[in-house]
């Protein structure tokens, strides 16, 4: 009775101001979300956390919780072969869990929430850029975030992938807003945790800042990550968190089951060519970003969405929850390049079913031994497909665009879709 | 010749190297007899000659800097029935453990590495796989441990024993054909219900007098007629000769006094136990026992504890390892557990466990060890107070991880064991010679497996993925994209149009549940009509 007094009280005032109505609206549907979480912890949890599409080593927050215990009882944590954290990562959870079991949930919920307003600040901040674009995005990029199952299950087991998220996002808000400073310092932390987002850097170039300031970004990433693996350093005494963290990851040490593309792959490929093909997938991942930096100059925005899904693409070992800042900001770019994209349906429409035939194929591999690994790995090879198509209609939106502006006097006739590589 | 007996007969005479056989047979349970030989010979460390001791065993010890060295191999269960397994304990399958006179722990892994294949050869086994699953306790495990040493043990769950390995342990016997040794007659000892072997070197000192002594024990359970035996028949050899430089050769005889009948009797030890001197065996002649009303419910149950294991859990992707220990309350109250847990499951350390039914049983250390090392096994070890008749249960929740297809074992569906945990014995209230352990079973652990027919295929899906993410970027960033005016319309609508026929051809042969057999035998039902046509 009480609540409805108030709701009544605020309504008139509401009415007046439409930006208050909304941002009540956004907390209401944020503590309605994070209520989810909290009973999908309560009820779900132990069918989630074995979950592997949910679970990897780098964010599995199990894995997480007997590191912290391993420590804490002055176990020497480097001889163990599965240990793959961050130090970053101890300090930041162990302080959390302090506070017991539920604290953590908290803290993720947290984030996650944060994360979703992030997301749609980053919509905003878009839209008060360009006049009429983007409008009412930030809002359904609030929405989709916050009651996206993937996002409820991680945020329910604590997987660390929801604070992956929180630095996506807070870097995404960061870059839209043009608050390059905070952006660079953001990265240099995420990239001392999971290395790959490093690729984000190279949007630094597209913006045509001056060559000076250019330097002191780069200076700036690079002097937080210097910091950061210093700090461990010294903490750890040696150099054996690089081992265990940063080139596990980047030499695909991780074979468990993941929604990765390597995973199967260094299962299967022969021991002889092991190193070869290391090698060509990191040169893979790390050269792909070259040639888009040079080519999408015009729209610094679409480059960072790209590489965002390009590090979730090709992480070694990515959970869903990784690639779900990527799709809540898809719509904003949805939006500004409207009819070229091509796949749209086609991408939505494997995703979401992969993302369901996932669980059912692991079933019939791991319990039920039905089906064998192929299953599971022909899920997630197709939903990594369905990611490189995003990838590839991402990158041809953008020329499509441009052929707009250069053929203008064209525009009259009838050219339907054709066109061509010339 | 005279002069070498001489020097035979003077070396054994002072001590410098003795050799002492012995064989003690007992009765388990109905039908079931156990025979245990004993082969003990020894030397003084500081004498450099080796006349009977094996002088390619004092090298290996020597070079490798070894204190104690116990490897043994086991055949069959030894069961709950037949009360304390012999001892050392041994698991089915292989088991090693070293002691080495260095603190040094990449000393002792190096030496061990080399130990273990040198012991291939000398035994014929095949314990390879130990220079990288052996780990280091921490906690005794099979006996009290000297804290100053380094420790490697390991286990090898499916390493089978065989008339290879007796018959190199025979060769280092100094009587090989005389004596007991000639009871060793592969064929019954291997056709037994429980079959072990254990060799054990060790270095003791005695003030300023080292000595170094080599230990082959051999157990074995048969499985007899009900009503007795006769020593020939057990064995399915005679007693041909004595062995001349042995120093005792003893055979004892377990029986129930009042029951049982013996012929011959011997020297009667104490109550139910007869002695007989083998050295003045005549050649041929038996000895029997009868044994018409043993009654199982005679035998006094003496073992300590129980130790199983049982593996939880639905999936090939996770599980729990149990392990049960029961405290039968013979042996005291102070037991360390020991797991060896290989490098193919991965544990949690977070919810590790133990359940006791009594609340005065409790852990009094626990030691959770790892190495860096690729295929390394994790070793964990509880020192618990258990109360006598307490049940308890320690819980390693675990997962079973996918490996790379090499790791695999040729028969990978079949799974991969779990080597049994072992419970040892600290302080021992009855006087059961030393040390005692039990090892539990080994547990079989059905592994995820990838599919191990097309590794081609998967490398061909992942590099077109990447490659078809590649292609177009690739294109895009080098090529100039442009209206294009289409030249032909009318070929493809000729295409379009051929595609629809087809399309529209072959749902018709759908919904008319034809197939291309029918259509291919309308066709040439159609051609031979054509044909009486002409």
């Amino acid at each position: 009775m009480k609540r409805k007094a108030a709701k009544a009280n605020k309504d008139p005032e509401s009415e007046k101001d439409p930006h208050l109505r909304e941002s009540l609206n956004d907390v209401r549907f944020a503590v309605f979300a994070i209520l989810l979480r909290f009973l999908f912890s309560s009820y779900l949890y132990d069918w989630a956390r074995e979950r592997v599409e949910l679970v990897t080593p780098v964010f599995s927050y199990e894995q997480l919780l007997d590191d912290l215990e391993m420590k804490k009882d002055g176990l020497p944590l480097y001889t163990f072969p599965h240990f793959h954290n961050a130090p970053m990562m101890m300090w930041i959870y162990s302080s959390v869990s302090y506070f017991g079991k539920h604290s953590v949930l908290a803290f993720s919920c947290l984030l996650d929430v944060s994360v979703a307003w992030l997301l749609k600040w980053t919509a905003d901040a878009v839209k008060s850029k360009k006049e009429g674009e983007a409008a009412g995005c930030g809002r359904w990029l609030f929405r989709t975030y916050l009651f996206n199952p993937i996002t409820i299950a991680s945020c329910a087991i604590c997987s660390l992938s929801t604070l992956y998220n929180f630095l996506a996002a807070l870097s995404a808000y960061l870059f839209f807003s043009g608050c390059l400073m905070g952006y660079v310092v953001v990265l240099g932390i995420w990239t001392s945790w999971t290395v790959y987002p490093a690729i984000l850097f190279n949007i630094l170039f597209v913006l045509d800042l001056p060559k000076r300031q250019l330097g002191i970004y780069l200076g700036v990433g690079l002097a937080v990550v210097t910091a950061i693996s210093s700090v461990h350093f010294w903490s750890q005494g040696s150099l054996e968190f690089l081992d265990s963290s940063y080139f596990y990851m980047l030499t695909f040490k991780d074979i468990t089951p993941n929604v990765g593309l390597y995973w199967y792959f260094f299962v299967q490929v022969f021991d002889h060519f092991r190193e070869f093909y290391v090698l060509t997938f990191m040169t893979f991942y790390w050269f792909v970003p070259v040639p888009l930096t040079m080519s999408i100059r015009g729209d610094p925005h679409l480059l960072f969405w790209l590489f965002l899904l390009l590090s979730s693409v090709f992480f070694p070992s990515p959970t869903l929850n990784t690639a779900t800042v990527v799709f809540s900001l898809w719509p904003i770019f949805l939006k500004r390049y409207g009819e070229y994209w091509r796949y749209t349906l086609l991408i939505v429409a494997t995703i979401v079913t992969c993302v369901t035939l996932m669980p059912v194929m692991w079933h019939m591999w791991m319990v039920s031994s039905s089906g064998n690994a192929n299953f599971y790995f022909g899920v997630t090879l197709t939903y990594n497909i369905a990611m490189i198509y995003m990838v590839i209609d991402g990158t041809f939106v953008y020329f499509r665009d441009q052929t707009n502006d250069y053929f203008k006097d064209w525009k009259s006739r009838h050219m339907g879709f054709a066109y061509a590589f010339h | 010749m005279i002069y070498l007996l001489l020097v035979l007969t003077f070396r054994i005479a002072s001590g410098l190297e003795t050799y002492n056989e012995r064989l003690d047979i007992k009765t388990l349970e109905k039908g079931r007899v156990h025979a245990k030989f004993t082969f003990l010979t020894s030397k003084d460390i500081i004498d450099n000659d080796f006349i009977l001791f094996p002088r390619v065993l004092d090298q290996l010890v020597e070079k490798y800097n070894v204190h104690r060295f116990v490897l043994t191999m086991q055949q069959g269960r030894w069961r709950r029935e037949w009360n304390e397994p012999p001892q050392p304990a041994s698991p089915i399958g292989a088991q090693l453990l070293v002691y080495f006179k260095t603190k040094n722990a990449t000393e002792a892994e190096k030496n061990f590495s080399s130990l273990v294949e040198a012991a291939n050869g000398l035994f014929c086994t095949s314990l390879s796989s130990l220079t990288v699953t052996a780990v280091s306790p921490e906690l005794p495990v099979l006996e009290k441990k000297s804290f100053e040493l380094t420790t490697r043990y390991g286990i090898v769950s499916k390493e089978t024993t065989c008339t290879e390995n007796l018959s190199q342990l025979r060769k280092l016997l100094p009587c090989k054909s005389s004596g007991l040794s000639v009871f060793l007659h592969p064929s019954k000892l291997y056709d037994s219900l429980f079959h072990s072997l254990s060799v054990s070197i060790n270095s003791s000192c005695e003030e300023i007098k080292c000595r170094r002594s080599i230990e082959f024990e051999l157990s074995v359970v048969f499985k007899t007629p009900a009503d007795g035996w006769l020593l020939s028949r057990l064995f399915d050899s005679q007693f041909s000769e004595k062995c001349s430089v042995a120093e005792s050769s003893k055979v004892t005889v377990s029986h129930d006094p009042i029951s049982d009948k013996v012929k011959p009797s011997g020297k009667e030890l104490e109550k139910g136990v007869y002695e007989y001197d083998f050295s003045v065996w005549t050649k041929g002649a038996d000895l029997e026992v009868e044994t018409p009303s043993f009654k199982n419910s005679s035998i006094v149950q003496s073992a300590g504890i129980r130790i199983w294991s049982t593996l939880g859990g639905l999936s090939q992707h996770s599980g729990e390892l149990r392990i049960s220990v029961k405290n039968l309350g013979k042996a005291g109250n102070n037991v360390v557990i020991s797991q060896i847990v290989p490098y193919f499951v991965r544990v949690h350390y977070n919810s590790l466990m133990v359940k006791c039914r009594s609340a005065s049983s409790r852990v009094r250390e626990k030691v959770f060890k790892a190495s860096k090392a690729p295929k390394s096994s994790l070793l964990i070890q509880y020192n618990l107070e258990i109360d006598e008749t307490d049940t308890c249960i320690l819980h390693i929740p675990l997962e079973k991880s996918l490996l790379r297809i090499n790791d695999y074992t040729p028969d990978a569906n079949h799974g991969m064991y779990i080597p049994g945990a072992i419970a040892t014995f600290l302080q021992i209230k009855n006087d059961l010679n030393g040390g005692y352990a039990v090892h539990s079973n080994a547990v079989l652990v059905a592994l995820p497996v990838p599919d191990f027919s097309m590794p081609f295929n998967v490398i061909c899906f992942v590099a077109t993925t990447l490659a078809v993410c590649f292609s177009p970027i690739h294109t895009f960033s080098t090529l100039w994209i442009s209206p294009d005016i289409p030249k032909s319309v009318m070929v493809k609508k000729i295409y379009r149009g051929c595609l629809l026929m087809l399309l529209a051809l072959s749902l018709y042969a759908h919904f008319n549940n034809s197939n291309l057999h029918d259509l291919r035998r309308f066709i040439s039902a159609y051609l031979q009509k054509l044909n009486e046509l002409k």
